[in-house]
């Protein structure tokens, strides 16, 4: 089986099968992580698929520094971040603290209180704790890899995530017991 | 003996087996004795269990292969974005070959040069008058441009009279 590296080499040299290979052995990560930061499946297949394009674009210059994924992560990340910005509404709010809209009726009877208050206490998260959170406990990344993924050191992972989880502890102390 | 502070900060990696070697036993042996952090990290558990009851996402959409391939498609076939390119050396050149604008350039040349050479004789004349008779050049330079509100007694003011006056018609005063 081909690497990452040899298929975003044959990338370059304009293999769209090598593109191909590549796309579908990344996809459900690429796709996991937009949907997890967006929350909406169509925004997040266009931005998923955003980054694969990216990539294309930039294969003849992309150095194999890091892990393929985490380069992935950092594209799909840094374009779901832009989305969230751009789209977010304007009300004098922190822009990276907005939370997602009330669930309806018929969401609420079916959701499970648990997860509900779970997705409610990530949505508050601000953007950056959010992706940490989701990147260390969903994505198990590591923290270096995190870092990269962030534009940001290990002791930055470390401050996002500790932030993080008081906030979530904080908003999940009903269902945390003592 | 390893401080609460930094013992909490490495309980997280601990976690997730990142822990470096050199701190794992440390740490061990920080939570054998400490209740405080040993409860820490029962809470940390805690809430890493909580947010794995989220149910697991959906699955990547159906044909979302085909669609990205098809928009790479769609990429490549566009044409590139034309930078705007300034004119080139090579296109003055072609420019300044064309009869119409090689008549034009000339005529501009040939006027300037004309300009260029009666300038210089003009000026030639005028230093050699200068050099050779200087008193020629008026002495009330200011009355004679109409500029003796500038002098002492400018025309027609009281001091002008009264010098009028005062003065004989060779200049010397009574």
């Amino acid at each position: 089986m081909q690497s990452d590296e040899e298929l975003m080499s044959a990338t370059a040299r304009g293999e769209m099968t090598a593109f191909e290979m590549l796309a579908r052995r990344h996809q459900t990560s690429a796709w996991n992580i937009a949907f997890r930061l967006l929350g909406n499946a169509d925004e997040a297949e266009d931005v998923a698929q955003e980054a694969f394009l990216r990539i294309l674009q930039a294969a003849p210059r992309y150095q194999p520094t890091a892990a393929f994924r985490t380069y992935l992560y950092r594209i799909v990340t840094r374009l779901c971040h832009d989305h969230r910005r751009k789209t977010a509404p304007f009300d004098g709010r922190d822009p990276d603290a907005e939370t997602s809209p009330e669930p309806s009726p018929d969401e609420i009877a079916v959701a499970d209180e648990q997860c509900h208050a779970v997705r409610q206490a990530l949505d508050a998260l601000p953007l950056q704790q959010r992706t940490a959170v989701i990147l260390r406990y969903y994505e198990s990344l590591r923290y270096d890899e995190i870092a990269d993924v962030l534009g940001t050191s290990r002791k930055g992972v470390e401050r996002l995530l500790a932030r993080g989880k008081a906030a979530l502890a904080a908003r999940l102390r009903r269902f945390l017991g003592k | 003996m390893m401080q609460c502070r930094r013992a909490q900060g490495l309980i997280d990696m601990y976690a997730g087996e990142e822990i470096p070697t050199a701190h794992r036993a440390a740490l061990e042996a920080h939570l054998a004795a400490c209740s405080a952090c040993r409860e820490h990290q029962a809470r940390l558990e805690k809430l890493l269990a909580l947010l794995r009851r989220i149910p697991p996402l959906p699955p990547v959409p159906e044909g979302f292969n085909d669609r990205l391939l098809a928009r790479a498609r769609q990429r490549r076939e566009m044409p590139p974005r034309v930078p705007a390119v300034r004119p080139r050396l090579r296109d003055w050149w072609d420019f300044l070959r064309a009869p119409q604008t090689a008549g034009a350039v000339g005529a501009i040349a040939a006027g300037l040069l004309l300009g260029v050479l009666m300038g210089q004789q003009a000026s030639r004349e005028w230093s050699t008058a200068t050099v050779a008779a200087p008193e020629a050049l008026p002495v009330d330079l200011l009355g004679g441009h109409g500029l003796d509100l500038l002098s002492g007694s400018p025309r027609g003011s009281f001091t002008d009279a009264y010098l009028s006056l005062t003065s004989q018609p060779d200049g010397r005063e009574t």
